[in-house]
């Protein structure tokens, strides 16, 4: 049987997770097994420089010709989990850091007996989100489209959920990026301690860090949790001549107007140039996915161009 | 609302004017056109736009002038029924020249001052008048020739194994030569034979009533109460020039291609299978016009409008083909100003058909790129070509690198040397029948295999069995192809075939290819696959199982289908053992035929494009263990089956690398669906770029792109008339969305909807 993590001990928790690579290669899977198999997988036995166990994330799905996160032509790796909870999440899929089913009802047809297994599924209404990944699987499904990289400047990116709530696993993947000879770009919220980023710096070679909102309470309001470590990983971040492209989405009703270039003032005053900075339009079209799951549809309307 | 307008009480009539009857049955079958749409023939054309739009979709000639295309048909039949033929007094050559004589001087003629190209009453594609004879004619010929052989390629039918069929539709005339020489040098050249054989009888004839027909058209255009009109002045103009000599301007050159195609294809039995590379030919003449102030910009688009619409309205559902661009002897691109004002016009009429292929290459200006990118993106009908790989494709057949520089483009997606090859193909071969075969047997206990390999074997077996006799008959078939249709008009433009003193499209060019075509390539593929994973890796179930479940179709094992259909081994995604079987398949096959000789003194070559074939070979096979039921449609042309692309665009390129493109001489096309957030914007045009560049850099020949997203076409389901103009790729060509019949719109959204976006 394939190992599926990269290195560590025969501890319980990689009993679990090898179950959990055994069950995910059989073709059906009941759900609790799944579950309990995803949760042992996500404190996985990777180890850190001081010895510990690190979390692994599960991953979502891969985006490949994804052309809008980092220079050139990209491969794009979801993790699943993260710790904010941004009402305008557009993939709310990837906030639980534990594999999820989802059923989307515009396509199931609510069989008598449903199968519970994405590929008995005969609507494919059923989706499983979240399956282990080796950092070698990555790296070498990443390497297949090299030459697209190659020749639009492209590369890697790692994106999520927040690739930096499980950021030991981060470096070391990155760490394997860069030795595969890859362009590494990291999307993530800044939403994670000093040490992440020191850990990221050295093998990330452009961030694309999210400023979802300059007034604090409104950050606090709509993501679950304050911008200071943001703003502080963002000043970080200047400091060490980080490459970057800081992403503001403005989202109508919620974090548009004055905040928009409240943003701007603090980036540039922090010394985050305008060509640095991008105003992403929000789109909302995630809801179907929010029912797929179970999940309240929390995100804000988006008004109708007259 | 214009779709699938059913009404119980009235007839309706097709966009190409074929009626259907009560009750609105699709014409989607049986190589009739692929559409569904029902418009009503207008009362009367009261302006320019109506009569460009049903040109070529009703009669418009003027009743005065000739016949109706009924008489035309009853009066061939007639000159073939009492012809001397059948009992040996007359030689076929001599009967076909008499029809072709007939057509030209009988065949109504109109003109309009909306217009500055004849009408014809002999307009409608699906009944040419040749048509009435040809079929029964060819089924003579076999019988004299070779009886039985008809029964034997029936019983190939009927087994699911082959379709094997003749062509009279896949040549193009030597444009360059014919353009220099006009109809009168065209005329002069048979006439500088002495040679008293049929063909130089026939072909003589044929270039008198080409003269003959010029004469017609001006003097019925003379008396036209219109002939005043700008058109009407223009066209009159060039038609007394082109009766004395070649084209001398560029509008000449459209008023010449028009003529030589109604000659050829409505009066003779088509052969204009490309209208050539017209910015490379036309460059001289429009760059002569404007310095002699002969035309303008302006007049020159205005010109092009009418002459494309003359192929839009005759509609011919595999989008009429012309190639731009190219490769000049001295390396330099063969793209040219001209080249940006014709994809200009060409995205501003916004027509499914004709179809532009592009020849690309490293030397291909930023701007050819740019621009048909962006045409793509708004669903233009483009293909483009990859001129490295199109000449890699040809070596193994012996062409001079010269010749690759030069290939002319034509039919869907293939290629042959300029004015000196032409291919044949109307045969496909159902790659996935030996699976059936051996799994029927497995089931009755007259086929077992321990291992996968075994199996493998005998799907070889059959395969090579099925190709063999499929290369035997099909020989046989085409030994006397210029006996049941001599090509008259295209022999008057082929050089080497009055030199040689034979039919042109029979045996007359320097290369004489016969095409077989792949069908069904990721369905045989995957079904391998399937019975490799489900049968002998995990023992899913055992081999004479799965054979008593695919002759039930599956009956009661709906989750083994759903299971071995949604597996994710499958060909199309990159998968290193899919894509080394993919190639073991399609080598296994070419190998039989490639570079081997034909019925008529060229070779055989293989086609990576089966047109329609895919739902024909569907309709007679049972289920497959890739999932599909009996009767489903097989994979199309060298695309992926519905739901393998699992690994997105970059994936399927790969895996279409791998299946090395050189192993199909003159022709194979991968169609690829991007979703448009890929491309969009300045950065998803580079990007788009990047992705064509690296799929030819893969050995990939002809790349069919659609942009377009799932939920487009789910709202242009529900609202078809607000995508009046939405086009797609279906199985090769452009067609317009609202056309498809519903079950494969669903099934084109499937394939988009199972893609990783």
């Amino acid at each position: 049987m394939a190992v599926c993590i990269g290195k560590g001990k025969a501890t319980a928790a990689k009993a679990a997770a090898d179950k959990m690579c055994e069950a995910s290669r059989r073709m059906a899977m009941p759900r609790r097994d799944f579950i309990a198999a995803s949760a042992a997988f996500a404190v996985s036995p990777l180890m850190s420089a001081a010895g510990r166990a690190v979390k692994t994330p599960l991953m979502l799905d891969t985006k490949r010709m994804a052309i809008w996160d980092g220079p050139g032509i990209r491969t794009t790796f979801f993790v699943k989990g993260c710790p904010l909870k941004c009402i305008w999440c557009h993939n709310p899929e990837s906030i639980e850091p534990e594999a999820q089913w989802a059923r989307f009802r515009h396509l199931c047809k609510r069989c008598a007996k449903c199968t519970m297994d994405e590929a008995t599924c005969p609507t494919r209404a059923l989706k499983r989100y979240g399956k282990p990944m080796t950092i070698g699987e990555i790296v070498s499904k990443a390497l297949e489209d090299k030459a697209f990289y190659d020749e639009s400047g492209g590369g890697v990116t790692l994106s999520g959920g927040e690739p930096l709530f499980f950021w030991e696993w981060a470096a070391e993947l990155f760490k394997a990026f860069k030795a595969a000879g890859l362009h590494t770009c990291l999307d993530t919220s800044l939403y994670a301690p000093p040490a992440a980023i020191d850990a990221l710096l050295p093998v990330t070679d452009m961030w694309l860090p999210d400023y979802k909102a300059d007034d604090d309470a409104l950050h606090v309001r709509y993501t679950g949790v304050s911008n200071a470590v943001v703003r502080k990983n963002l000043e970080r971040l200047v400091a060490a001549k980080a490459k970057m492209e800081v992403r503001c989405l403005v989202v109508p009703g919620c974090t548009d107007g004055e905040d928009v270039a409240a943003r701007h003032r603090y980036l540039n005053s922090i010394g985050v140039g305008e060509r640095s900075i991008v105003d992403l339009e929000y789109f909302d079209y995630a809801r179907s996915k929010y029912l797929a799951l179970g999940m309240k549809d929390t995100m804000p309307l988006k008004p109708s161009v007259p | 609302m214009l779709v699938n307008v059913v009404c119980p009480l009235l007839a309706v009539v097709l966009s190409t004017g074929v009626e259907i009857p009560d009750g609105g049955v699709p014409m989607n079958d049986g190589g009739h056109q692929y559409t569904t749409r029902t418009e009503k023939r207008p009362a009367a054309i009261a302006d320019e736009s109506a009569y460009l739009k049903w040109k070529w979709r009703m009669d418009l000639a003027d009743p005065a002038t000739g016949l109706d295309n009924d008489a035309l048909r009853a009066g061939v039949k007639k000159i073939a029924d009492e012809s001397g033929w059948k009992d040996g007094r007359e030689d076929w050559y001599d009967v076909a020249a008499r029809c072709f004589d007939f057509l030209v001087d009988n065949v109504a003629i109109g003109f309009s001052r909306y217009d500055g190209f004849p009408a014809v009453s002999a307009w409608d594609r699906h009944r040419r008048p040749m048509k009435a004879i040809l079929w029964e004619h060819a089924a003579a010929v076999d019988d004299k020739h070779s009886p039985g052989l008809r029964e034997k390629i029936a019983q190939m039918r009927k087994e699911g194994r082959a379709s094997i069929g003749k062509d009279f539709d896949h040549s193009a005339p030597d444009w360059a030569d014919i353009l220099k020489l006009g109809f009168p040098g065209m005329k002069a050249r048979v006439d500088s034979y002495s040679q008293d054989t049929p063909f130089y009888r026939a072909e003589k004839r044929a270039a008198a009533a080409a003269m003959r027909f010029l004469d017609r058209l001006i003097a019925t255009a003379k008396a036209h109460p219109d002939a005043d009109s700008p058109w009407m002045r223009k066209e009159i103009a060039s038609l007394e020039r082109l009766r004395v000599g070649p084209p001398q301007t560029v509008f000449d050159v459209m008023e010449f291609t028009m003529v030589y195609f109604m000659l050829s294809e409505p009066l003779n039995y088509f052969q204009v299978r490309t209208l050539d590379n017209i910015d490379v030919r036309w460059w001289p003449y429009y760059q002569a016009d404007l310095a002699a102030g002969r035309t303008t910009e302006a007049e020159f688009r205005e010109d092009f409008r009418h002459f494309i619409w003359q192929f839009g309205s005759i509609d011919n559902y595999w989008g009429h083909p012309i190639y731009l661009g190219g490769t000049n002897k001295d390396g330099t691109s063969a793209y040219n100003p001209l080249s940006l004002v014709i994809l200009d016009v060409v995205e501003k009429t916004a027509l499914p058909t004709p179809k532009f292929q592009l020849k690309m290459a490293k030397n291909t200006p930023d701007e050819v790129w740019l621009k048909a990118l962006d045409m793509l993106r708004k669903h233009a009908p483009l293909c483009l070509m990859g001129e490295e790989s199109m000449a890699r494709s040809m070596k193994p057949v012996g062409l001079t690198d010269e010749e690759c520089r030069d290939l002319l483009v034509w039919g869907c997606f293939e290629y042959l040397p300029r004015g000196k090859g032409n291919c044949t193909s109307a045969t496909d071969v159902y790659l996935p029948q030996p699976v059936t075969e051996i799994l029927s047997n497995a089931a009755k206990g007259d086929f077992v295999a321990s291992t996968f390999e075994g199996f493998k074997r005998e799907y070889f077996r059959i395969l090579h069995a099925n190709t063999d006799r499929t290369v035997e008959l099909l020989r046989e078939s085409e030994r006397h192809l210029a006996e049941v249709n001599p090509a008259l008009v295209l022999s008057l433009a082929v050089g080497s075939a009055l030199e040689k003193g034979v039919d042109a499209f029979s045996l007359g060019y320097k290369y004489n290819f016969t095409a077989i075509s792949e069908c069904g390539f990721a369905t045989a593929v995957d079904s391998l696959l399937a019975v490799k994973e489900f049968v002998y890796d995990k023992g899913t179930v055992s081999l004479a199982e799965l054979g008593k479940i695919l002759a039930a179709d599956w009956k009661g094992h709906e989750e083994l289908r759903l299971r071995m259909r949604n597996s994710r081994l499958k060909w199309g995604c990159g998968n290193a053992d899919a894509d080394a079987l993919a190639k073991e398949v399609i080598e296994g096959f070419t190998s039989r035929f490639v570079g081997k000789p034909n019925g008529r003194g060229g070779v055989f070559v293989c086609y990576g494009l089966n047109s329609r074939g895919f739902i024909r070979g569907g309709r007679m096979t049972g289920a497959t263990p890739d999932g599909r039921r009996a009767g489903d449609h097989f994979s199309k042309n060298m695309a992926p089956s519905v739901g393998a692309e699992t690994e997105g665009v970059t994936g399927s390129i790969r895996s279409y690398g791998a299946v090395a493109p050189e192993n199909f001489p003159c022709g194979s096309i991968y169609d690829v669906m991007i979703h448009p957030s890929a491309v969009a914007g300045d950065k998803g045009l580079r990007a788009f770029r990047i992705l064509a560049e690296r799929f030819f850099a893969g050995g990939g020949v002809a790349l069919n792109i659609n942009v377009v997203s799932p939920e487009t076409l789910r709202d242009a389901q529900k609202r078809p008339e607000k995508y009046e103009n939405l086009q797609v790729r279906v199985a090769g060509w452009n067609i317009r969305w609202n056309d498809i019949p519903r079950v494969e719109q669903d099934e084109y959204i499937k394939r988009l909807e199972s893609m990783p976006w």
